[in-house]
């Protein structure tokens, strides 16, 4: 349970040249236990997003490393990079992206399928099942409403077993109940699946539904509160 | 919403880069249009004016014609002006060689046949006289004005009785006479004043009025029996086959139009794209659709109009502007504006339609606005209820589901392009072929005699006519032929009856004489420098050396082709049906020798060498035609006939010589064989070619462009699309290297699909031309539909040369892909790398 599976370690992000460079990121370091429950938390422009797709390994870092796994993710060339995060991080985005000419269980099945492999399907119909998507499987996205289509992303994210679930405000797009009822299903996940996940929210109350808050300011972490001091 | 809709057009027009771009757009479409128009207009005056200036720019003339039919030509209802010239007499020279006519023009031929002076004047008296330039050289006198001119003339040609006259020099005329198309007539080189002497003959030149320029041939009835029609149809070419220029106007504007209009439909939508969420919103306000059509078209009424006008001003302006520039370089001798109204107003008529139907596309948008709606749902609402499910094996072919609309674009204009490469291209290397085939087949600067293929020669060259063209001024080589009659032949082996039947039936039906003997034959007697070219195509043979020895002969035994009851001969160019059976002889042998009769004494020939058939590159100017010729060097064949009787002469001229001169000295030479003049042929026709290339880089490159400029937009309108769902699965995993693979994938199969479906309309295009040869073929026999088009299939397979083609092929699809995959590199994989979940 507390086998660390992620370890941010003095990560710094900047835009633009030499004279006027703007700091994303700056000296960030933290870790991340196997089977946790994280968020980050901070107000607009403050460098959350940018950190998920950091350790995400869509965005390279100016500096400092990303350990996931034990693996240090930018030490890999791009393309073992890719396979490192298609098979052991998964993605849940504000706006979906869900791809429209599939159905719902394409969709969910797709990060095997761009692995070569074939899905699990007693797994996926497991995950489908528990989070209330098995009628709507031959659906395309167009045919469902936000909730459902973020649902859909979510399975999506956690059909190929990914080590890290990497989430970025998934509720943005969603009004109240069917944020509370997204949580509700990230929270059974990370029950039932032992899915260690990490969020980034600019609600606090959604936050706090968290087992640790990391809060961002101006590219630094202010506070790193867990447990009880929560 | 009606005030501040007055108020919102104008700052509409300034906030959005939508109509700036729609005008340039426009303006550039209207530019390139008028002044592609206006260009192949004037190109294609400035070459008539430049040939009228050659060749005069009469239409049509009578030689030799009395005073009733000049009087019935001059008042027709067609002809605009007639211009008369009279024949007085002919100079002679010194050897009492005919060498110009000499006679009277009057104003009116003066001036449609643009014959000038180069200084002074014409004779205003009896006693004066005014000479073309090439001609005052031959005689020996200099350019002087004022200077007495001693002139033999031979009045009547039939008495020969020559006369001398003296006059003074009045005008130098400029060189016209042996440019002009004049039937073999002399025409007037020695100007003198009217009545000087009695006239012997009269010509009549005329000029036709606009309309009726078709229909010169009306004019045939009106002519005596024993004159002489002539078109001149080296001045206009609507009297001869070429046509070009329309051709590549109406492919330069069908490819400005259309890729205008598309690009005009993109920016439209695009722009739609960009402000569909505010319309919607209005619509959620309170707007009608009328409302938001009229607000979305009254910011684009005033840079729409304004830019086409000044496209239109411009358009035609700016080529102005080039002529007037380009009249004052001193090499622009006939350099013609030409605004056709109707080609014009065409134009733009065509273009304000093009446009009008791409504004309508904006309309229907604007129509399908909703009234509400979240737009991140919309344009996610396309119906792909398809298909077979997806496994780990078809997961490109499905998302290509989505592509399928973007692909057909893509092949289309790739088809697009591709055609209008391969068609200009094709027709510049068919310019090119010919041109080849022109230098192959006719090497020589001046030929005498025209190839008689079938026939016995008519008339023949002496052995002095020859020396006098080799002693020309500016000769450096000849080569002759001989040829004589058909006489009969035995040879000494056994030989094929069969064969020799069908011969004999051959030569009854092209010559109209059946011969009694078992063979006939002409004797053809070439110079040594002929030889090579007929060595190379001996099948079997007992030659060596560099010539023929005297008394060996090869001998010319064609293959035949039997179809239905006619024989065509293989080698000749009207054989297309090898639809019956080969006949060749092939029982008579080399070594074996013929014996001939010629004027009752025999003549014992051996058979050096058989040809059956000649080499492809063969020079058609070489080609004896006639079955069973048999070709001999000049010693063989002065010893059976005694002399050579020159039916063919080829003529070298010496690059160091003034050329003009040379052509003039040998157009005085009297030969009973017509001279033609094969360098200024060339010359035309390398014209010809480099105006072809021109054109065809011209219609390629801004075909080229046009389609990328189209693509371009294209994929602009989609890219919001397509990123994100190229973003979407990189996100999920997708490596760059498979994305990368994907669009490769796509874009080859679009490009091979679009270049193949271009070749495929290039291999229709030419069966068609080569159907039309086919049905052009005089002895073609029409036997039905079928075997016309496996005819015309056959020929197209054959004349085709793929080895272009291929290249073409591979040209197009290499290019296309290199645009394809930068803009897949540079933008679709980079900007998905690039754009994150934010």
């Amino acid at each position: 349970m507390n086998d660390t599976i992620l370890s941010v370690s003095k990560l710094t992000k900047a835009y633009g040249h030499q004279t006027s460079k703007t700091y994303a990121l700056s000296n960030v370091s933290f870790s991340v236990s196997e089977g946790s429950f994280t968020a980050i938390i901070g107000r607009s422009g403050s460098g959350k997003s940018t950190l998920l797709n950091t350790i995400g390994g869509l965005e390279a870092p100016s500096g400092g490393n990303v350990i996931v796994k034990g693996q240090d993710l930018y030490a890999m060339p791009d393309s073992a990079r890719t396979a490192f995060r298609r098979r052991n991080i998964g993605y849940v985005f504000q706006f979906f992206n869900l791809i429209p000419e599939l159905t719902v269980y394409e969709n969910i099945c797709l990060p095997s399928y761009l692995d070569r492999k074939r899905p699990d399907r007693n797994f996926t119909d497991q995950v489908m099942e528990k989070l209330g998507l098995i009628s709507m499987q031959e659906k395309y996205p167009a045919e469902l409403s936000g909730g459902e289509q973020q649902r859909t992303a979510v399975a999506r994210a956690l059909a190929h077993k990914p080590a890290i679930l990497l989430a970025d405000e998934p509720t943005g797009n969603l009004d109240r109940r069917n944020g509370d009822e997204l949580m509700a299903l990230l929270h059974f996940s990370h029950r039932f699946f032992r899915q260690t996940i990490l969020l980034v929210t600019h609600d606090l109350e959604i936050a706090r539904s968290a087992g640790r808050i990391i809060t961002l300011e101006d590219g630094h972490i202010l506070s790193d509160v867990g447990g009880d001091d929560l | 919403m009606n005030g501040s809709r007055c108020s919102y057009a104008p700052r509409h027009f300034r906030l959005h880069t939508g109509n700036k771009s729609v005008a340039v757009i426009l303006f550039a479409i209207y530019l390139l249009s008028l002044s592609t128009v206006i260009y192949t207009d004037s190109y294609e005056a400035t070459l008539e004016q430049q040939r009228k200036l050659t060749y005069g720019a009469w239409h049509a003339a009578v030689y030799d014609v009395d005073e009733d039919s000049w009087e019935a030509i001059s008042s027709h209802a067609t002809v605009a002006t007639a211009g008369r010239m009279e024949i007085v007499g002919y100079a002679v020279d010194k050897e009492g060689g005919l060498i110009g006519g000499v006679g009277y023009i009057d104003e009116s031929l003066a001036e449609i046949g643009n014959i000038s002076l180069l200084d002074g004047h014409f004779p205003a008296a009896s006693d004066e006289i005014a000479v073309e330039a090439s001609f005052l050289t031959r005689l020996g006198y200099s350019y002087e004005l004022g200077q007495t001119i001693s002139l033999p003339i031979v009045q009547d040609v039939v008495d020969g009785e020559v006369k001398n006259y003296e006059f003074t020099l009045t005008g130098v005329v400029k060189n016209y006479s042996t440019l002009w198309k004049s039937n073999n007539y002399w025409l007037t080189s020695f100007f003198l004043e009217q009545n000087t002497l009695p006239v012997q003959q009269q010509y009549i030149f005329v000029e036709l009025l606009p309309q009726y320029v078709e229909y010169a041939d009306s004019l045939i009835q009106l002519c005596p029996d024993d004159s002489s029609f002539v078109k001149n149809d080296f001045t206009y070419l609507q009297y001869s086959d070429q046509n070009a220029p329309q051709m590549d106007r109406a492919m330069l504007q069908t490819i400005i139009i259309l890729a205008g209009c598309v690009a005009v439909v993109i920016l439209i939508n695009n722009e739609l794209n960009k402000r569909k969420e505010s319309f919607i919103s209005m619509r959620m306000l309170g707007a009608t659709r009328g409302q938001i059509i009229k607000l979305f078209f009254q910011g684009k009424a005033v840079p729409v109009l304004a830019s086409s006008l000044i496209g239109i001003l411009c358009g035609l302006g700016l080529p102005y502007l080039l002529y007037l520039l380009l009249r004052t370089r001193s090499d622009a001798a006939g350099l013609c504006f030409a605004l056709n109204a109707r080609h014009i107003t065409r134009t733009v008529a065509l273009l304000a339609a093009g446009i009008t139907v791409a504004f309508g596309f904006g309309l229907i948008r604007l129509f399908q606005i909703p009234l509400r709606g979240k737009p991140q749902l919309q344009v996610a609402s396309g119906n792909f209820h398809r298909r077979r499910r997806l496994n780990e094996k078809n997961l490109f072919s499905i998302l290509n589901l989505a592509h399928f609309k973007s692909s057909i674009l893509s092949t289309a204009l790739t088809f697009a392009t591709a055609l209008f490469v391969f068609i200009s291209a094709y027709q510049a290397w068919s310019a090119y072929e010919e041109y080849d085939f022109f230098c192959r087949n006719y090497p020589s600067d001046y030929s005498y005699g025209t190839l008689t293929i079938l026939y016995p020669p008519t008339s023949a060259m002496s052995e002095d006519t020859l020396n006098e063209i080799k002693t020309a001024y500016g000769v450096k080589t000849v080569q002759a032929y001989s040829i004589s009659d058909y006489y009969g032949a035995v040879p000494s082996g056994d030989y094929d009856t069969e064969y020799a039947e069908m011969v004999r039936e051959f030569l009854a039906n092209t010559v109209g004489a059946r011969f009694d003997a078992p063979m006939y034959a002409p004797v053809i007697g070439i110079s040594d420098d002929l030889y090579p070219f007929f060595a190379e195509s001996v099948d079997t043979q007992l030659l060596s050396g560099d010539s023929l020895e005297t008394g060996d002969v090869i001998l010319y035994l064609p293959d035949f082709f039997v179809v239905d009851n006619n024989l065509i001969n293989v080698d000749l160019a009207s054989a297309t049906q090898e639809s019956g059976t080969i006949l060749s002889d092939s029982k008579i042998a080399v070594g074996d020798t013929l014996t001939i009769d010629v004027n009752g004494e025999s003549h014992r020939l051996r058979i050096a060498g058989i040809i059956h058939a000649f080499d492809d590159d063969f020079p058609t100017m070489f080609h004896p035609g006639r079955p069973n010729s048999l070709i001999c060097n000049m010693e063989t064949y002065r010893a059976i006939f005694g002399a050579c009787q020159y039916g063919y002469v080829l003529v070298y001229g010496d690059d160091a010589a003034i050329q003009y001169q040379t052509d003039v000295e040998l157009s005085k030479i009297s030969s009973p064989l017509p001279l033609s003049n094969r360098r200024v042929e060339r010359m035309e026709q390398r014209q010809r070619l480099g105006m072809r290339v021109f054109l065809a880089l011209i219609l390629s490159v801004s075909g080229f462009l046009m389609a990328m400029l189209v693509r371009f937009g294209l994929y602009s309108a989609m890219e919001k699309e397509n990123l994100a769902r190229y973003r979407a699965l990189y996100q999920l995993g997708m490596s760059r290297k498979d994305l990368w693979r994907w669009l490769t994938r796509n874009a080859t199969a679009d490009t091979l699909t679009g270049s193949t479906m271009a070749l495929f309309v290039l291999m229709c295009w030419r069966y068609m031309q080569e159907r039309d040869q086919v049905r052009s073929f005089a002895n073609y026999v029409f036997s039905g539909a079928w075997s016309l088009f496996r005819d015309a299939i056959e020929r197209c397979v054959a004349y085709t040369d793929w080895f272009f083609v291929l290249c073409m092929f591979f040209f197009v699809v290499a290019i296309n892909l290199i645009v394809l995959i930068s803009y897949n590199r540079r933008y679709a994989l980079q900007e998905a790398n690039f754009y994150n979940c934010t």
